[in-house]
């Protein structure tokens, strides 16, 4: 028996995943999540140490110096009311981590639920909340979102919750068409023979092994939800002054792009550096298990 | 205090139930059509014995071993009596019917990787039913998991319990499905095509690992396969199935020394030997039906090559035949010696062309 063990033992070893690539791409991989994580570690900072980090009110106003270009105190220039653009940055991380957060905690809150409420129960309940995700499915999202901020009026949580609504639909459906495939595997039929509850099989077992599809795509719709709302601000539909937010800069700015760039370039820059490396780091942290399984 | 615990539970493992199944029917739900699976089926496993099940594929083996465990798919019904030490499963109340069926059954399948939950330590997957059936607490469950682990041959059963399924060979992972399986002390084993994936090797420790189980805790196990000559190593009794039927029972190497029912024979006859060379190996003409799709009368009656008329419009009965039951109404003569050698049974020309084209 003992003999055999060893043996198992080697073969365990053979068989050992080992890390896609080579060690060159392990290394870029390492840099980009290293990279990754101190850019969002520096926006959420940003985002809670605003008051100290910036280096002038956002919302004063130097209407002799519209759309001016960097200077020594404003390094990031300034926007179409002499506004200090790194200031407003600064301040306007805080919505715009704030916005994409509470649209993928309601989707989240909503979507999840329903989704595998109409898988597990299928049938008539399927029917209903399949449906229903249909017809909101039926709009184009940013459509929607417009026409429920018109009707309701234009601010920050309006429209928060204006993509929310177009969000639940896209992460019920996901979590039912997993939770569907996930039901016919054998180790839940499994979890049927030992006699186990519907509750401990859907939280305990079903929900985990769904689990990394929902949390990677939680971010992807993350980086949507920022964008849309960033759209919806650009289009003034979003965080009404004096609120700030990067959408908003960028709408302030387009006009004033020829004579002055930054205005527009560094709100955009800010939304995909938090957008990329948001991704990178969900990535990373997916792969959790299997870098486990490396290091053993 | 341990010991005697230990002790109790012992003896609560040995006591052993036997399984019965009388005349169980099983149909599953086609659209709006109920379609039997497995017909009539008879069999008897009392404690402490391994009884073989062996038969092709849709054959109803696995289906069998699905009645007796209560996991059908959604729709289905089960006729006829399914009793465990004496008690009718299928005339108790739901909720009761699947806590003695969780309690008192196991079930190991072919293939442990995809039966168990891989995101979960191996120590879950084996104190969660003990933990949530018998109310233990986590180290009690735990300690229980460990003698678990140790009763089936895996070393270092503290280092096992911390690793994850996709840590383990395909062999350590079955002896896990099997512990798992014991984890409730149960009275009834069903294996269903349990070795089949191992090698050969694997395969022999885990038969004798079942073996000991059966032996020591007085289990009733089902051994179900495709491998005749398995079935006849580790069965004491071994039944053949064809078409949702049991055809034949035998007892320990009868079935290979004295085939009674035609499937049977041919089945053996078409067997690979080392005993000497055969230019081809002898087929059974036709394709394996299911029950749902078997012919009138015998539903191995195309296929026979003893059929007569009567086997065409009527069933035969499970019959008393030679020591052992047969399903067929020539089971009294010996159609062993009425048929050609064994080895010499002849191709026809339309399935060696359907066997080269």
């Amino acid at each position: 028996m003992s003999a055999v063990a060893s043996e198992m033992l080697v073969f365990e070893h053979e068989t050992m995943p080992r890390a896609a690539g080579g060690r060159w791409e392990g290394l870029f991989q390492n840099v980009v999540v290293v990279i990754s994580g101190v850019i969002l570690v520096g926006i959420l900072c940003c985002a809670l140490f605003a008051p100290w980090l910036a280096p002038h009110n956002p919302n004063t106003i130097h209407l002799f110096n519209p759309y001016t270009g960097p200077s020594r105190s404003f390094p990031f220039g300034q926007d179409s009311a002499g506004r200090d653009i790194l200031s407003r940055l600064i301040y306007g991380s805080r919505l715009s981590l704030l916005g994409p957060t509470i649209v993928v905690a309601i989707a989240f809150v909503a979507g999840v639920p329903l989704g595998f409420l109409a898988a597990y129960r299928g049938g008539f309940t399927d029917g209903i909340v399949s449906r229903l995700f249909d017809v909101i499915f039926a709009f184009p999202p940013l459509l929607l979102a417009v026409v429920i901020v018109a009707t309701f009026g234009a601010s920050f949580m309006t429209a928060v919750f204006a993509v929310a609504v177009t969000y639940i639909p896209l992460m019920g459906r996901l979590v039912r068409s997993a939770a569907l495939v996930e039901r016919s595997k054998p180790y839940v039929e499994e979890c049927r023979l030992q006699g186990y509850g519907a509750w401990r099989v859907l939280f305990i077992h079903m929900m985990p092994n769904i689990g990394r599809i929902i949390i990677s795509q939680t971010t992807l719709y993350f980086a949507y939800g920022l964008l849309d709302l960033s759209a919806l601000s650009f289009l003034g539909l979003g965080a009404q002054p004096p609120q700030i937010d990067w959408g908003g800069m960028l709408e302030n700015a387009n006009q004033g792009v020829f004579q002055s760039s930054t205005g527009v370039v560094f709100p955009a820059v800010a939304i995909v550096l938090l957008v990329v490396s948001l991704n990178f780091i969900a990535d990373w942290a997916l792969d959790f298990r299997s870098r486990k399984a490396e290091q053993r | 205090m341990k010991a005697t615990e230990v002790g109790s539970r012992d003896t609560a493992e040995r006591r052993g139930m036997s399984l019965v199944l009388e005349d169980v029917t099983t149909y599953l739900q086609f659209g709006r059509e109920l379609k039997s699976v497995i017909l009539h089926v008879d069999l008897q496993i009392e404690p402490a014995e391994i009884v073989g099940l062996v038969g092709e594929s849709g054959s109803g083996k696995s289906m069998t071993a699905r009645t007796i465990a209560g996991v059908l798919p959604r729709g289905a019904v089960t006729e006829g009596r399914l009793l465990l030490g004496g008690e009718n499963l299928l005339e108790m109340p739901r909720r009761k019917r699947r806590e003695v069926q969780a309690k008192e059954i196991g079930f190991v399948f072919q293939d442990p990787r995809a039966y168990i939950d891989p995101l979960w330590r191996v120590e879950v997957h084996l104190t969660e039913a003990m933990r949530v059936h018998l109310g233990l607490s986590r180290s009690e469950a735990r300690g229980r998991a460990i003698e678990l682990l140790d009763s089936v041959g895996i070393d270092q059963p503290e280092r096992r319990m911390r690793q994850f399924p996709d840590e383990l060979s395909g062999g350590m992972l079955q002896r896990v499905m099997i512990a798992g399986a014991l984890a409730m002390g149960p009275s009834v084993l069903l294996a269903d095509e349990a070795t089949t994936a191992l090698d050969v090797t694997t395969q022999a420790e885990i038969v004798k690992l079942l073996g000991d189980l059966s032996s020591k805790r007085g289990l009733s196990v089902l051994f179900i396969t495709h491998d005749l000559a398995l079935a006849d190593i580790v069965c004491t009794r071994v039944c053949v199935m064809y078409a949702g039927r049991i055809v034949e029972v035998r007892e320990g190497r009868q079935i290979f020394e004295d085939p009674i029912h035609p499937y049977t024979i041919d089945l053996l006859a078409a067997r690979p030997t080392i005993l000497h060379r055969v230019e081809r190996l002898p087929v059974i003409k036709g394709v394996p039906t299911s029950a749902m799709d078997a012919p009138s009368g015998c539903p191995f009656n195309p296929r026979c090559r003893f059929a007569l008329d009567e086997c065409r419009k009527a069933t035969p009965a499970l019959v008393p035949v030679r020591g052992g039951l047969a399903r067929c109404f020539r089971a009294h003569e010996d159609l062993k010696a009425l048929s050609p050698e064994a080895n010499d049974v002849e191709l026809s020309s339309e399935d060696s062309n359907a066997l080269e084209g």
